[in-house]
């Protein structure tokens, strides 16, 4: 099916010379299926075999989106990883694909001699040293695999149908309403869900014009913004914040979709009054897409966080230990998703846990409150909630309580040691830009604001947290690194 | 203002205030700031411009936020020098 979709994408008058750029090289639609003719063939020379999987180290740039997008039309089975660090290419050693992987593909050019329609300037094909006959994929069935962001865990491997793929792509382009007229800035990385099946294929569907970025930063953002103009753009919360911390005027889109860490109501409705309308988007590398704020909401409906599930999305919030102060229902959200994926894989190709079926509730861990119309909103995670003073605390609660105090940005709790209530907290509080912070301030405020048992034993005051590559806050660094020991 | 001095404070901003784990001595005028240089990640290169507005007392518009300008500390040093005069 997605063979299908991208030769009509490629062969559409309505999409004229649109085309994915990275700002130093472009590809037009029409460019692409000889393209993919030159890489069919350069495989082969290569021994590639047509049914073998193959881990892709994806660049954020146009010759990782041209394979990947081959690999999607010749219904290929791919696991997609972000490329080597320096580190792994100085060293020469590399942290092995899963030995259900045959051979292993990279992006490698020299910028000089680099060129669309020759793969081999390019693409470096190596067999998988640990590949196991075993281990491998009977099936004919095009697969594309993820591995998790782990911002709280160690990554999985997430398996999915490319056909499934497919209908959660088709209602990204319903629900942020896309058309082949958008230009599309995608500084996000597209070998994760949110960059790949938000932002970047269903861009490709629907023939939009496409930017995207390697390491991001806002400098690059603005030089790209500036040369790309685009209408649209699919950022982080990190960016969003950026933008709010050193951008002087505004620059309106149509559309900012937003993913990953929660925006505090605040900082929605400032950014949304600056840089045009924001939507946040809720999701899972094992769901794709699950739920959106509403475009065609009031802002503030949106700036609280209330989310409109896909189409295909069925929910359910079950009760939970937590209790929370709210007329609403409210518990673990489980989810039903009809695009969602065939399950967790091992680095040998066996299932992990049981089979899923498409009608399988999923249970997210995130906790969330009901709301009318069949939409929701995330309060915090199960996992992300501790026991103090004999009730489970979402950290989540803290965190928002603490953020109403004058000159606070945000303000992120982890769990840290024992305290006098039970699991010790701490309150990493970042202030507004120019805004200074006094700790006894902050506790003052606490004591206002939260109960005994949720108030932290430790408050710290940081410019910025640590985040991971996919820009989601590292918590295990803040919690190992900035926690001063006594 | 001269040259020198204004560098020299901004080498001594980025290793004092910054998390980029650097030494004034290990900074060179001319070292690209980001992965290829210096190193700054996205989230010190917003505080850095926020902490030489401070410093500086000046403003950088969208349009002065360009890869040209912050090329490296020499480039950042003469639009320092300009705004302030």
């Amino acid at each position: 099916m997605f063979s299908e979709l991208i030769r009509k994408t490629c062969e559409s008058k309505r999409t004229g010379n649109n085309g994915i750029t990275d700002g130093k090289f472009d590809a037009a639609y029409g460019e692409l299926p000889a393209i993919f003719e030159k890489i069919d063939k350069h495989l082969v020379g290569c021994d590639v075999s047509p049914d073998g999987f193959l881990a892709f180290r994806c660049s954020n740039n146009v010759f990782g989106a041209i394979f990947l997008l081959w690999a999607l039309s010749r219904a290929r089975k791919v696991l997609l990883t972000p490329p080597a660090t320096r580190q792994q290419r100085e060293s020469g050693r590399d942290a092995g694909a899963p030995h259900f992987c045959r051979h292993l593909v990279a992006i490698e050019y020299v910028p000089e001699q680099a060129k669309l329609r020759e793969p081999a300037t390019y693409l470096r094909i190596d067999s998988n040293r640990s590949y196991e006959e075993e281990s491998a994929f009977a099936t004919d069935e095009s697969l594309v695999c993820l591995k998790t962001s782990g911002s709280m865990a160690s990554p999985k491997l997430v398996m999915h149908s490319a056909n499934s793929f497919a209908g959660n792509v088709t209602s990204c382009i319903d629900r942020f309403h896309l058309t082949e007229t958008d230009r599309i800035s995608i500084p996000v990385p597209i070998f994760h869900m949110y960059g790949l099946g938000a932002g970047f294929l269903p861009s490709i569907i629907i023939g939009a014009s496409i930017d995207i970025q390697e390491n991001t930063n806002l400098i690059r953002f603005l030089d790209r913004e500036r040369e790309f103009e685009p209408s649209k753009a699919f950022l982080t919360p990190g960016l969003c914040e950026m933008f709010l911390k050193a951008r002087k005027g505004g620059r309106p889109y149509d559309l900012i979709v937003t993913a990953g860490d929660r925006i505090s109501e605040t900082n929605f409705l400032r950014f949304e009054k600056g840089f045009g309308k924001l939507v946040n988007l809720y999701g899972s590398t094992e769901l794709g897409a699950v739920a959106t704020s509403n475009p065609d909401q009031p802002l503030e409906l949106r700036a609280q966080g209330f989310l409109k599930p896909m189409d295909g999305v069925s929910t359910k919030i079950v009760e939970t230990e937590t209790k929370i102060d709210s007329e609403h229902e409210h518990g673990e959200i489980y989810l039903s998703h009809k695009y969602g994926f065939i399950g967790y894989y091992d680095a040998s190709g066996k299932p992990v846990g049981q089979a899923r079926a498409e009608s399988d509730w999923f249970p997210s861990k995130d906790l969330a409150v009901q709301a009318p119309d069949n939409q929701f909103r995330i309060i915090g995670r199960c996992d992300n909630s501790v026991n103090r003073g004999g009730r489970l605390l979402p950290l989540a609660e803290v965190e928002t309580a603490m953020e109403k105090l004058e000159g606070v940005n945000r303000v992120i709790v982890v769990p840290h040691g024992e305290g006098k209530h039970g699991k010790g907290i701490v309150a990493f509080c970042i202030p507004e830009k120019s805004d200074t912070l006094e700790i006894d301030d902050i506790k003052k405020h606490c004591f206002a604001e939260l109960p005994g048992y949720a108030i932290p034993e430790k408050i710290l005051v940081i410019n910025a947290p640590p985040r991971l590559a996919n820009g989601k806050i590292d918590m295990q660094g803040l919690a190992n690194n900035f926690i001063p020991r006594e | 203002m001269i040259k020198s001095e204004v560098v020299g404070q901004i080498k001594t901003l980025i290793a004092d205030e910054l998390d980029a784990n650097l030494t004034v001595a290990e900074i060179g005028e001319s070292d690209s700031l980001f992965e290829d240089g210096l190193g700054l990640d996205s989230v010190a290169i917003v505080e850095f411009i926020t902490i030489l507005e401070d410093r500086f007392g000046i403003q950088f518009s969208d349009t002065d936020m360009t890869s040209e300008m912050f090329r490296n500390i020499s480039t950042i040093a003469d639009f320092v020098m300009q705004k302030a005069s």
